[in-house]
């Protein structure tokens, strides 16, 4: 089905959401047409994800939504005049009325698959509660079921309906959202977020669906997220939101080849990890809005990056895994001096247990590779490859259940913790979540000054200050907490703790994973600017491989436990030997050919 | 159990709608706070003023009703019951202050050892915590009263060594969420030992815990001081205290039932207090009643 732009279904006029007298939505206005797929994008705290709950009526009770959000009737005659009668204010509407439309023409999938689930109830039963609310007269319920499951892909559906939620993957649970949202075949399907806590090729596969299934129904739909790339898969036309309003829109291909408004064209830089031709430095919020104004230039997106200087010493070649299962496993970038040397490193979790199954899981199964001095090493792989488990053996927070580690010459395996001094010196980590990896209770001179330990009051106070400016934040940050920060602020916080002993490795585990766009390319900049500045040797592990490609001069690729492949970055990633490396690279949400 | 759910590691606030929230005290914070304040103001007042000796008998003026010189009357020995009430509000305090002492000096260790080593020896101490934690406290305070003779102290050990297991468990599972936090990991990575991460980061975060545990240990305490002083186990004479105003009142209760109305009044404004005040801060503290709510 086409786009019907003669019969609106759902028009947002001048909504208003507010906590007290706080209004977090100001007066927004839009309209979604019959059979459109509309985007609604945001960094966190634009409004999106409020704009959708008002929609669907489910706000928190402590705010209140103002304004009109006319959801349209199916005209009955192709040509009727009074279409405006035949509309609902979903605002206005009480709850009988919306449980009515809920789940029947107006669905909802949400960002995380495990908690919408009903973790008690089989799937199948789950289903089909659906389709008996809104259609209480379906005769072959099982039947039916089995059908939605097909059509969402699920393999063996007979079997899937009589399983747990937590007996299925991310990808297949999110699949089952989708079947229950698409199972009364809605008019309009609200998608909040939908993939964002998927594996990049499971995401791929469940976007494609979802395109699919909204298509097939002629459904509308609206899509909120806050990455361009998963848009430009799904969406025709796109909303930008920013601090409650919308600040763009338009059809996707407009919006995205020439942007209007300097924050698109920021965001839009922001989520391609674009750099500034001259430094090479990424471009972020302020910087593009910098441009603006102060030399009314046009903005001229460039090209790829010029190849990193940083490689010149050491120049690796691509190696990647040929063998499909047993036998040794390669050493990867094998280096004549490594700093960090690892081999044939495996973990195996689970030992024989007196009672109950013995199930041994292999996190990591042979992992051999070197680090060089100074070198930027980039570990990319999905969930439940083993990258973790290899950080935590690094790190000599966890044991290897057979290989060994060498940090600067010397084992760090099987030692006791006073011998390892010297590694808690030289090795520092910084964490994904920004709001997990700091101690609410501590401030921010404290947390900073935790890994000094034989520093006077005096000393610490002055390497604490000293950082403070490095990583940009404000000098009276050092007696606040943490949670005065934001997630950008807090990540800083957490890379000069980090620093704040003159590490020579850092290891970053998925260090702006949980970052906004905008402020993830400001926290890159940062941490490309200390890896110079401190000449680090950098352990970069992400699920991200753009972000990757642009922090690491080396790239290591795991899968199932293993190093598959490894090699300079950009040529990984534009020639990747392996075939899951090569579905890693085409898995990744890009902005549509043409778009900057 | 309800001890076990009482309360989680407090997690910083995340909006300001809950941290103003948090702020501000809940209907149940405030009644049992001011159930507390006043069993307090009570116990110091009876420290510098009573209206009359507490333990002044006067066999002429037994069993007396209300009257301007002895308020709330008098009881069989013709003692003035108001000011024993007054001043037996101090045994039960200082049971509780003891009872709460004793089972956290022993309680926070084993629950941070045993989570901090959780295979092995941990372990095996948390099964002995089990054991012991099936083991009724009267009944130890009885057994110990009757080895070492009542006392205040004995009453105190054996209310202590009660409530331990039960502070050991709810410590060890706010331990372990703790030390499963990503700071807890750095800490680590920064090579800082087990001692610091006890002091600096584990026990700042899981003081919500505690003081939940420590009001509802308190309410235990002061309920099974009453009995075991009923009983004739707890505080010895003369020194007044509510449980053995109730026992002196039980043979007299046909005829002077107000006797025994008003310690029996204290203890249950002490005991609701605590509760009161235990269950607002379990609201206040623990994040997962926030959803519901």
């Amino acid at each position: 089905m086409t786009v019907d732009l003669t019969h609106k279904l759902l028009s947002v006029e001048n909504l208003t959401v507010s906590a007290g007298s706080d209004q977090l939505v100001h007066g927004i206005s839009f309209e979604i047409f019959r059979g459109e797929r509309v985007g609604l994008i945001g960094e966190s705290g634009s409004g999106k994800s409020l704009t959708c709950l008002s929609i669907i009526g489910l706000l928190d009770g402590g705010l209140s939504a103002e304004g009109r959000i006319m959801f349209h009737h199916i005209p009955q005659e192709p040509v009727s005049p009074e279409a405006e009668t035949h509309a609902h204010n979903l605002l206005s509407a009480d709850e009988n009325k919306l449980s009515g439309i809920r789940g029947n023409r107006l669905s909802m999938v949400f960002q995380e698959p495990m908690t919408a689930l009903n973790p008690l109830m089989k799937v199948g039963d789950q289903l089909s509660e659906v389709i008996r609310l809104h259609r209480p007269k379906t005769k072959d319920l099982k039947a039916e079921v089995v059908q939605l499951l097909s059509s969402v892909q699920i393999p063996n559906p007979v079997h899937t309906a009589t399983v747990y939620p937590h007996q299925m993957s991310g990808g297949q649970r999110q699949r089952i959202m989708l079947a229950m949202a698409m199972a009364n075949g809605p008019d309009l399907l609200l998608a909040d977020e939908p993939t964002t806590a998927l594996d990049v090729t499971v995401q791929k596969r469940v976007l494609n669906l979802m395109a699919e299934q909204v298509e097939s129904a002629g459904s509308s739909l609206l899509f909120i997220t806050h990455d361009l790339g998963v848009v430009s898969e799904v969406c025709d036309r796109v909303i930008i939101m920013r601090h409650g309003r919308i600040v763009e829109s338009g059809p996707m291909e407009r919006v995205f080849t020439a942007p209007e408004h300097p924050y698109t064209r920021s965001l839009l830089a922001a989520s391609s990890l674009e750099t500034h031709p001259g430094t090479q430095r990424l471009v972020t919020l302020e910087s593009a809005s910098a441009d603006e104004a102060g030399t009314q230039e046009s903005f001229e997106p460039t090209s790829a990056p010029p190849p990193r200087t940083a490689t010149e010493r050491h120049q690796p070649r691509v190696e990647h895994l040929t063998m499909t299962s047993g036998g040794e496993a390669p050493v990867f970038n094998r280096v004549d001096d490594p700093v960090i040397s690892v081999r044939d490193l495996t973990r195996t979790y689970g030992k024989p247990r007196l009672f109950g199954r013995n199930n041994p899981v292999q996190a990591l199964r042979g992992v051999s590779f070197d680090v060089a001095l100074g070198q930027r090493f980039g570990i990319v792989g999905e969930s439940g490859c083993g990258k973790s488990t290899l950080l935590r053996l690094l790190t000599a927070l966890d044991e290897p259940t057979t290989g060994s580690i060498e940090v600067s010459g010397s084992s760090i395996v099987g030692r006791p913790e006073r011998q390892l001094r010297w590694l808690r010196e030289s090795m520092q980590l910084v964490f994904q979540d920004p709001m997990g990896s700091l101690d609410p209770r501590m401030n921010v001179t404290e947390i900073i000054a935790e890994p000094m330990h034989r520093a006077s009051r005096a000393e610490r106070r002055f390497r604490v200050d000293e950082l403070l400016e490095q990583v940009g934040l404000p000098a009276g940050s050092a007696e606040k907490y943490p949670h005065e920060f934001s997630g950008g602020q807090r990540q800083r916080i957490a890379i000069a703790r980090a620093l704040v002993t003159r590490p020579k490795i850092l290891i970053a585990d998925e260090a702006v994973s949980a970052l906004d766009v905008s402020v993830r390319a400001q926290v890159l900049n940062l941490l490309d600017d200390l890896v110079d500045e401190y000449q680090l040797t950098l352990v970069f592990v992400s699920h991200d491989l753009n972000v990757v490609r642009h922090t690491c001069d080396v790239v290591a690729v795991m899968n199932g436990g293993r190093v598959i492949e490894c090699g300079p970055a950009d040529a990984v990633m534009e020639s990747p030997h392996h075939p899951y490396t090569a579905e890693l690279v085409a898995a990744i949400p890009r902005l549509r050919e043409g778009a900057s | 159990m309800r001890k076990q759910d009482a309360g989680s590691v407090t997690a910083a606030p995340r909006t300001t709608a809950r941290r103003s929230r948090r702020r501000g005290g809940t209907p149940l914070v405030i009644a049992g706070g001011a159930l507390v304040s006043l069993v307090l103001v009570m116990a110091i007042v009876s420290l510098v003023w009573t209206p009359q000796d507490p333990t002044a008998t006067d066999a002429v003026n037994r069993l007396a009703g209300p009257s301007p010189s002895n308020w709330l009357g008098t009881d069989g020995l013709g003692r003035d019951i108001a000011s024993m009430v007054l001043a037996g509000s101090r045994v039960p305090l200082m049971v509780g202050l003891g009872t709460v002492a004793v089972g956290f000096t022993i309680g926070i260790p084993v629950g941070i050892f045993a989570a901090m080593t959780d295979r092995g020896a941990g372990m095996w101490v948390m099964r002995g915590n089990d054991i012991l934690q099936a083991f009724p406290a009267l009944l130890l305070a009885i057994v110990l009263a009757a080895v070492f003779g009542p006392s205040t102290l004995t009453a105190v050990i054996a209310l202590g060594l009660g409530l331990a297991p039960g502070v050991a468990r709810v410590v060890r599972s706010g331990t372990l969420q703790v030390l499963s936090r990503e700071y807890s990991l750095a800490a680590r990575a920064a090579g800082r030992g087990p001692l610091y991460l006890a002091v600096r980061h584990v026990l700042p975060n899981i003081r919500g815990i505690l003081i939940v545990q420590a009001s509802v240990g308190f309410a235990i305490a002061i309920l099974a001081e009453a009995a075991l002083s009923f009983l004739g186990l707890g505080t010895p004479p003369p020194a007044a205290s509510w449980g053995r105003m109730l026992q002196d009142g039980q043979s007299v209760l046909q005829i002077a039932p107000l006797t025994v109305l008003w310690p029996g009044m204290a203890v249950a404004i002490a005991v609701l207090g605590f509760n009161l005040l235990g269950d607002g801060l379990r609201d206040r503290f623990d994040p997962r009643m926030e959803v519901t709510r």
